[in-house]
């Protein structure tokens, strides 16, 4: 091609200088490398050419393409590869929408276990003050168990908190509670019913411990704004 | 370079590095030809596709780690483990000498593990002698239960169960009432009792 140039150029110069020969030399090499170079792609591709009757180009997207679709179809149109995108285009649509519903379903359950907790929590807490009365303190400890009520178990307890406080102060003793285990019965969207296994133990006022005292219990919770409390305290007998 | 004296080679050594140079960029305007237009379908072929492998891992990764085992856990399953609580603890705590061997061997089959081996010891060395030489009778009874755990192969269950109990000594029938955590493992498809603690 043109290598031929060179050589020319060096057949017409006259003194014919050592190092202009060697540059010569190298230029020429050099060209005939390239030359080289530029045959093995044009090789390279009219082998593809040979091999596929179809253009270097579809070779090429075919030898990335794994489906064997391809394999067996030489030839594949604009209009197939457009149905093959869009079908691929509408399954990753309709798997990544279906991601988002199973995302938005489990982030509703995770909030319904998160309030499920959160009542067990406010019934174990509200069981606890119940049964801890401490007689040097009986007025907060009834306050305290107040403040933890609604509805009819506050009013009843209200009622009669004036009697407890005085039973309480005048036993002096002290008792004190402890859940042992809690399960969630029932839950609705203001309501719940937790159920409780609990214990309490009294201490007299000359020290003397009497054995824990076993209690099942079902306690109704109700929804006052953001907090649940005990409205409704069962012993299960 | 030494041959300054003579300027038209040193002039020609440009003009050669010119000409290389311009068969340097045919050369390399052959390739990028055919690599550009590959690269350029490569990219058109590999996107979309790591595009759909990533939505088929994502979608199979949510519902096997978070849609799945929400479902096993859902209300209808928590309703079986607390029946299958319930019968089991009924199934374990009832006996009487008429059909004993059929109510042990009822009671046998709401347990797994652990807790069926002990049962079973238990049963052989301390129930058959006492229903065969005083006649115990007792009949368990699931007052109230509820899930306390849940989890998609596993589950505790807070029961109070009332026992009335007689014997041929005492005929009069005497109430037990008691609070046991029982934890269920689901087992080939049923939830068997594998743990039962009186609390």
């Amino acid at each position: 091609m043109t290598s031929e140039r060179p050589d020319g150029w060096i057949d017409s110069q006259s003194g014919g200088d050592r190092v202009t020969d060697v540059m010569a030399e190298l230029a020429a090499a050099e060209a005939a490398e390239a030359e080289a170079r530029t045959e093995a792609v044009l090789a390279t591709a009219r082998a593809e050419r040979l091999r596929n009757p179809e253009t270097a180009e579809i070779v090429a997207e075919d030898s990335t393409e794994d489906s064997p679709e391809a394999a067996s179809r030489p030839r594949r149109p604009l209009w197939l590869r457009a149905v093959v995108l869009a079908i691929g285009a509408l399954l990753a649509g309709g798997l990544l929408a279906l991601t988002w519903l199973m995302l938005s379903e489990h982030s509703r359950v995770a909030a319904h276990r998160a309030q499920d907790r959160e009542v067990v929590e406010a019934a174990s807490n509200a069981v606890v003050a119940l049964l801890s009365i401490d007689h040097g303190r009986a007025d907060a400890d009834v306050k305290r168990v107040l403040d933890l009520s609604i509805g009819a178990f506050h009013d009843d307890f209200a009622s009669r908190a004036e009697d407890f406080v005085k039973t309480a102060q005048d036993s002096n003793a002290v008792t004190k509670g402890s859940v042992t285990a809690a399960a969630l019965d029932k839950v609705g969207a203001d309501t719940a019913v937790v159920l409780l296994a609990a214990t309490s133990e009294v201490t007299n006022s000359n020290g003397a411990r009497a054995d824990p005292r076993p209690w099942r219990m079902s306690v109704t919770m109700s929804r006052d704004e953001d907090k649940w409390k005990m409205s409704n305290v069962e012993f299960v007998p | 370079m030494s041959n300054s004296e003579q300027p038209d080679p040193d002039h020609t050594v440009h003009e050669l590095t010119e000409q290389t140079a311009v068969l340097d960029t045919d050369e390399a305007e052959q390739e990028p030809l055919l690599a550009a237009a590959g690269r350029r379908l490569r990219w058109a072929v590999v996107l979309p596709v790591a595009l759909l492998v990533a939505s088929v891992v994502a979608c199979g990764s949510v519902y096997l780690f978070l849609f799945r085992p929400d479902q096993l856990t859902n209300d209808a399953a928590q309703q079986q483990v607390l029946t299958a609580a319930k019968e089991g603890s009924e199934a374990v705590l009832s006996y009487s000498p008429e059909n004993l061997d059929k109510s042990l061997a009822d009671a046998k089959s709401h347990l797994t593990g652990e807790f069926l081996d002990h049962y079973s010891k238990f049963t052989d060395e301390v129930v058959r002698p006492a229903v065969a030489q005083k006649g115990v009778k007792t009949e368990a009874n699931v007052v109230r239960a509820a899930v306390s755990q849940m989890h998609p192969d596993n589950a505790a269950v807070l029961v109070f169960v009332n026992q009335v109990t007689t014997s041929r000594d005492r005929p009069s029938p005497a109430l037990a009432t008691s609070t046991v955590m029982v934890t269920m493992v689901k087992s080939g498809g049923r939830w068997l009792i594998s743990e039962f603690k009186p609390i």
